[in-house]
C-alpha cells in the first residue's frame, strides 16, 4: 500500500510514484490535508490551474481492519473557500488498495475544454483516456457505459453534469459495492466542481488480478486488534442492532425526540411529519416493496447500515437512502412523503448534487415564499431547474448561502459557506460547537453529540465537541464514521484496539494518545491551511438568527460566548 | 447486551386484589381515578375493589366506558373527567384494553400538546411533561401482561389503525395479580388470552433483544402454559391451574416486550386488523409453522420447548424436531378447541393483504429470522391449510 498517482491534467500524464515517508502514518482525511498543505497555496482559486484534488485510501486500507477501506477526497472547497475533506463507503477503497494505491493526485488543467477518464486495468496500469463522449452524461448512465467498455467487475468514482459545469454544490459519485450502482456520495464542499474544472469525469479501477502484498510488523498483534475492535462492533447496541436493522434512518428516533431534527428551515419546531417519514416508515416501505436493509456498501462491513429502497411498483428508485437526505429534504422542507424524497435523492445522485446543501437550499426558498413549505412537487421542480441550468436553477445550484443571498433571505443556516446538515444547532449545542469551529464548516461528520441527554443545554459542550472532533477527525484517518460510534458511546476504551492494530500493522509503541494524535493532527493541518487561506475567528461562529431565535420546542438558542467558542481546539 | 427493564411492583395471589387500599398507601393516593368497562362491572369483578378503596377512605372517580382497542376518543373522555375531578392516582380493573386505556389517559393526562405526539413505533415523542401519576392495574384475564409492560395499543378512529404508545413511563406503577378474578373467565377466553401469554413467551426466546434471564422465564412460561392452559379450560375453576396461567401471563409478557415479538405478532396484527379475530387467537394461529422456521435460528430452546410437548429430540436432526415441534403445538392448539381457518381467515383472498400488512409490522422488521414475502406466505397458508 504504498503506491501514489499523480496525474497531471495538463500533461495529461500519470506517473508513479512512492509515497512518502512522512505519510505512512496517515490515512483518509488526514493524508489529503497533508498533501494539500504540501503542495497547495490555500489562497488559490478552487477551481483554478493551482488547486489539486487528492483522493486518498485509509490508514489500515486492504487489512481486513472492519469497514478500513473508504475513499476520501480531499481538496480547497469551492464551497467553503476553505480545506475540505469528503469520504465514501462503496467498493472502490477495496479495488484501490488490492493495486496497493494509497494515494492519487489531480493537479492541472486541461489547456482546451475536454473531458478524460483515468482507466487503471486489472495489471495496474493506469492511463488517461478521452472521454468526451460521456460529457453531460449522469452517474447511471455513465456507470452503465464504463461498465460495457471495461466489463462488470471494476468500481467507479465519477461526477455527473453537475461537477462538469463547476457547481458549487456537486459531487462525486462512487459505486456501492451491494448494488453496484454510483449511489453513494463524496458529498459535501463542491468536491465534484473541483473534479470537473480538472476536466476529469471519471475514475475507473478494474479488479487488480493480483492482490498487493500487504505488510505487517507483527501480523498477530494487528489480528488480535481487528478481533477486539470486530467484537465491540458487534456488541456496541448501535452498530450491532439499531444501525443493522434501520441504518442511518434510526437516527430520526433520535433527533425527531429531541428537536434537534431540523423542521422548516431550522425553525426550532417540533417535526409533526415523524409517521410519514420516519424510520418506522421507511422499513415499512422498504419491506413491503421488496427492498432490502442491512447491506454493506463496501465489502466485509459488519454493520451493514445500508439498503435498497424502491418504488411503490418494486422497482429499484434508490440506494443509500439516509437519515441526512430525508432529515434536509424531508422534515427540514416538510415534504411529508418518502417517496417524492427518494425520488429527488436518485436525481442527486445521478445529477451529482450534495443532498445535504440541496435541502438546505430548498428550505431556505420555502422560508422566504419561493414555494410553501410542504410542497413536494415544487422542489422536484427546483432540482429539474438545475438540472436544465435555468438561471435560477445556476443560483440554487451554488449551494444555500448564494441562493439565500440571491433571494435576501434572512435565515441562513450556513457556517463557512456549507450548509448545516441535520441537526439543528439549539437543540443539539455540541453539534452546533462543531459547526461554528471545525475547519470542514457545518459538516455532519465532524461530530455530532446528538443523542447525549438533554442536548439543548450548553452544559460541558465545548469540551464534549472537542472531544467528539478529535475523535472524528481521528475515525477518518481510518474507516468508516458508523465504526466509530462505539468510541463515542459505551465503549470508549476500544481505542486501544486499534492502537494495537496499528503497532501490529506498523510497528513501535501505540497507544490511545498516539492514535488521537492522528486526529490532533489532521485537524491542525486543516486549520493552518484555513488561516492561510483567510480565515479568522469570527468564521467560527453561527449565523446570528440562531443565537436571537428560540426553539419553540425546547427554548433554547444558541448561547455560547465568543470567548467559549474560541476555547474549541485552540491550536 | 445491554437493557433497561421498567419493572413494575408485582402483588400477585388469591385475594390480592382486596389488598388495594393498602397498596395505594405507598403512593399516597386521595382521590383514585378507577377505570372499568362494563363487562367488568357486570361480572361483579369491581365492587368489591372499589368497596376496598372506600373503606381505606380514599375518593373514588369510576369511569365505566373504556372500550376494546382503545379508541382515542374514550381515552380523551376519560382524561377530561380526571383532569376535571383532580384525581392523583390510577386504577384500572379489566383485560389489555382497559389497562392501556389507563396507560393512555396518563399520557393525556399529564403531557403536553396533542396526544398523537406520544404515539408511533419508534417516532414517538418523548415524554415531556409532568411526572406520570402513579398508575396501579388489576388484571382480569390471564394473558395481555398489559399490567407490566411498557407498551399500550390505541386506536385512531380517524386514521381506522391502531397505534402503538411506546413510552417506558406508562409502564404501571404496581399490578395486583389476582387469580380468583380469572376464575369466571368462559373457556374461550381462558383459550385466545393463555395463547397470547404462550405467543408472548416463544417469540421472546427467539427475540432480537433475547438474552439467558428472559429466555429461562420464558421457558418456565412455556411449561407453565403446556400443562395448565388445558387444566383451566377443563375446570374454570382449578385454583392452581388459575394461579399458574396468571404467572404465564405477567412473566410473558416481561420476555416477549423486552426479548422482542417477531414473527407470531407480526401476522397476528395483521390478521387481527383484517378480519378482527381475538388478539391471543391470531398471535397463536400460525405460530407452529413460525416455531418450525426459527428451529435453526434457536436450536437448543427449540428443542427444551419440543420436549415439553413430548418431542422426541435427543441426537435428532434440528430439522425433525422443528417438524414435530410443529405438529405438537398444532395438536396443542386444537385440543383447546380454538377457532380453525373458516373463523380466522375466512376469505383465502384476504392472505396478500394480510401479508402486505404483516411486512410492515415494526415486530417483522426486526425478527432475527427474516423470511422473505414468499417465505411468510408460505408459513401463513400452510398454518390455513392444517386449520382447514
Ligand atoms: S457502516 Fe454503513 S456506511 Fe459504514 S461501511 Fe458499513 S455499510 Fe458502509
Amino acid at each position: 500500500m504504498k503506491k501514489v498517482l499523480r496525474i497531471n491534467m495538463t500533461g495529461e500524464t500519470v506517473a508513479w510514484e512512492a509515497l512518502k515517508d512522512d505519510h505512512v502514518l496517515l490515512g483518509n482525511r488526514g493524508l489529503t490535508a497533508k498533501v494539500l498543505t504540501e503542495e497547495v497555496d490555500p489562497a488559490c482559486d478552487p477551481l483554478g490551474e493551482e488547486n489539486k484534488l487528492v483522493f486518498a485510501l485509509g490508514l489500515l486500507a486492504g487489512t481486513g481492519f472492519p469497514t478500513a477501506n473508504r475513499l476520501s477526497v480531499g481538496t480547497k472547497s469551492p464551497l467553503t473557500k476553505g480545506i475540505k475533506e469528503s469520504n465514501s463507503g462503496g467498493n472502490i477503497a477495496t479495488f484501490l488498495s488490492r493495486h496497493g494505491i494509497k494515494l492519487i493526485i489531480v493537479e492541472g488543467k486541461p489547456r482546451e475544454k475536454t473531458l478524460s477518464l483515468l482507466h487503471i486495468d486489472a495489471d495496474g496500469n493506469a492511463e488517461l483516456v478521452k472521454a468526451d463522449e460521456y460529457a453531460g452524461l449522469g452517474a447511471y448512465e455513465l456507470n452503465e457505459k464504463v461498465k460495457s467498455a471495461y466489463g462488470d467487475n471494476i468500481a467507479v468514482a465519477c461526477i455527473g453534469p453537475a461537477g462538469e459545469r463547476g457547481y458549487s454544490n456537486s459531487t462525486i459519485q462512487v459505486t456501492d459495492y451491494s448494488t453496484g450502482h454510483p449511489n453513494r456520495a463524496l458529498g459535501r464542499g463542491g468536491v465534484g466542481a473541483v473534479m470537473g474544472s480538472r476536466g476529469l469525469k471519471a475514475i475507473v479501477v478494474e479488479r487488480a488480478k493480483k492482490k498487493a502484498d500487504i505488510m505487517y510488523a507483527d501480523r498477530a498483534q494487528f489480528t488480535r486488534g481487528t478481533r477486539d475492535f470486530t467484537n465491540v462492533l458487534s456488541r456496541n447496541r448501535a452498530t450491532a442492532t439499531a444501525m443493522r436493522l434501520f441504518g442511518t434512518m434510526v437516527g430520526m428516533a433520535v433527533t425527531g425526540k429531541s428537536g434537534a431534527l431540523p423542521v422548516k428551515n431550522f425553525s426550532g419546531e417540533r417535526c409533526m411529519i415523524l409517521d410519514k417519514i420516519g424510520a418506522t416508515k421507511f422499513q415499512q416501505n422498504i419491506s413491503q416493496r421488496g427492498g432490502s436493509s442491512s447491506l454493506p456498501c463496501q465489502p466485509g462491513c459488519p454493520i451493514k447500515c445500508s439498503n435498497i429502497y424502491n418504488d411503490a411498483n418494486g422497482n429499484y428508485l434508490t440506494a443509500a437512502f439516509e437519515y441526512e437526505t430525508v432529515a434536509m429534504i424531508g422534515s427540514n422542507c416538510d415534504i411529508d412523503d418518502l417517496d417524492t424524497i427518494a425520488r429527488i435523492e436518485r436525481m442527486c445522485d445521478d445529477f451529482g448534487i450534495d443532498t445535504i446543501e440541496l435541502g438546505a437550499t430548498i428550505g431556505v426558498c420555502m422560508d422566504t415564499g419561493i414555494l410553501p413549505f410542504g410542497d413536494g412537487e415544487g422542489a422536484l421542480n427546483l432540482v429539474n431547474e438545475i438540472i436544465n441550468g435555468t438561471e435560477f436553477g445556476e443560483t440554487l445550484a451554488q449551494g444555500t448561502e448564494v441562493t439565500g443571498k440571491h433571494i435576501g433571505a434572512r435565515r441562513i443556516p450556513t457556517v463557512k459557506g456549507q450548509a448545516m446538515p441535520g441537526y439543528d444547532p439549539r437543540n443539539s449545542k455540541g453539534t452546533g460547537v462543531g459547526y461554528a469551529t471545525s475547519p470542514q464548516g457545518a459538516d455532519h461528520t465532524v461530530g455530532t453529540t446528538s443523542g447525549s441527554a438533554r442536548d439543548f443545554l450548553k452544559t460541558g459542550r465545548i469540551q464534549m465537541s472537542q472531544k467528539i472532533q478529535v475523535l472524528y477527525a481521528t475515525v477518518d484517518n481510518f474507516m468508516c464514521h458508523f465504526a466509530g460510534l462505539p468510541l463515542a458511546s459505551t465503549h470508549r476504551y476500544a481505542i486501544e484496539h486499534i492502537a494495537e492494530a496499528m503497532a501490529g500493522k506498523y510497528g513501535g509503541e501505540w497507544n490511545a494518545d498516539r492514535v488521537f494524535g492522528i486526529g490532533i493532527q489532521t485537524i491542525m493541518l486543516e486549520k493552518a491551511f484555513n488561516r492561510k487561506a483567510g480565515f479568522t475567528p469570527q468564521d467560527d461562529r453561527l449565523p446570528r438568527f440562531f443565537y436571537e431565535e428560540a426553539s419553540p420546542m425546547t427554548g433554547a438558542t444558541f448561547d455560547f460566548t465568543d470567548e467559549e467558542l474560541q476555547q474549541v481546539i485552540p491550536f | 447486551m445491554d437493557f433497561i427493564y421498567p419493572m413494575t411492583k408485582i402483588i400477585f395471589g388469591d385475594g390480592s386484589s382486596t389488598t388495594i387500599g393498602a397498596v395505594l398507601e405507598s403512593y399516597r393516593a386521595e382521590k383514585v381515578f378507577c377505570i372499568y368497562d362494563k363487562g367488568v362491572k357486570e361480572a361483579g369483578i369491581v365492587d368489591p375493589i372499589v368497596e376496598a378503596m372506600h373503606m381505606a377512605g380514599y375518593e373514588v372517580v369510576e369511569w365505566d366506558g373504556a372500550q376494546v382497542s382503545v379508541p382515542y376518543s374514550t381515552v380523551m373522555e376519560a382524561s377530561k373527567i380526571a383532569a376535571d375531578e383532580h384525581i392523583d392516582t390510577l386504577v384500572a380493573i379489566g383485560g389489555g384494553s382497559a389497562m392501556d386505556t389507563g396507560k393512555a389517559v396518563n399520557v393525556a393526562l399529564t403531557q403536553p400538546g396533542e396526544f398523537e405526539r406520544y404515539v408511533g413505533i419508534l417516532d414517538a415523542g418523548l415524554l415531556d411533561g409532568t411526572l406520570m401519576k402513579p398508575y396501579i392495574c388489576i388484571p382480569t384475564t390471564a394473558g395481555t401482561g398489559s399490567e407490566v409492560s411498557n407498551v399500550a395499543v390505541v386506536y385512531d378512529e380517524e386514521a381506522g389503525v391502531k397505534k402503538a404508545l411506546p413510552q417506558p413511563e406508562i409502564t404501571p406503577t404496581a399490578a395486583i395479580i389476582d387469580p380468583l378474578l380469572h376464575v369466571n373467565m368462559p373457556p374461550s377466553l381462558t383459550a385466545s388470552t393463555g395463547l397470547d401469554a404462550l405467543a408472548h413467551a416463544i417469540e421472546g426466546i427467539g427475540g432480537v433483544r433475547r438474552n439467558p434471564m428472559m429466555t429461562s422465564w420464558g421457558m418456565t412460561v412455556c411449561d407453565l402454559v403446556f400443562t395448565n392452559l388445558p387444566r383451566a379450560m377443563a375446570n374454570g375453576k382449578d385454583l392452581e391451574a388459575r394461579e399458574h396461567m396468571a404467572m404465564a401471563a405477567t412473566f410473558g409478557i416481561l420476555v416477549g416486550s423486552y426479548a422482542g415479538f417477531h414473527l407470531g405478532h407480526a401476522l397476528g396484527h395483521s390478521i387481527e386488523a383484517v378480519t378482527h379475530v381475538p388478539h391471543g387467537i391470531t398471535c397463536a394461529f400460525a405460530l407452529p409453522e413460525i416455531c418450525e422456521w426459527y428451529a435453526d435460528e434457536i436450536p437448543e430452546e427449540t428443542k427444551k420447548m419440543a420436549a415439553m410437548l413430548g418431542v422426541e429430540v435427543a441426537g435428532r436432526p434440528i430439522a425433525d424436531v422443528g417438524k414435530d415441534f410443529k405438529q405438537a403445538l398444532r395438536t396443542f392448539y386444537l385440543d383447546l378447541n380454538c377457532p380453525k381457518t373458516g373463523t380466522v381467515i375466512p376469505d383465502p383472498s384476504d392472505i396478500d393483504r394480510i401479508i402486505e400488512l404483516a411486512l410492515g409490522e415494526y415486530t417483522y422488521i426486526t425478527a432475527t429470522k427474516r423470511p422473505s414475502r414468499a417465505q411468510l406466505t408460505e408459513i401463513l397458508e400452510a398454518a390455513c391449510e392444517s386449520l382447514r
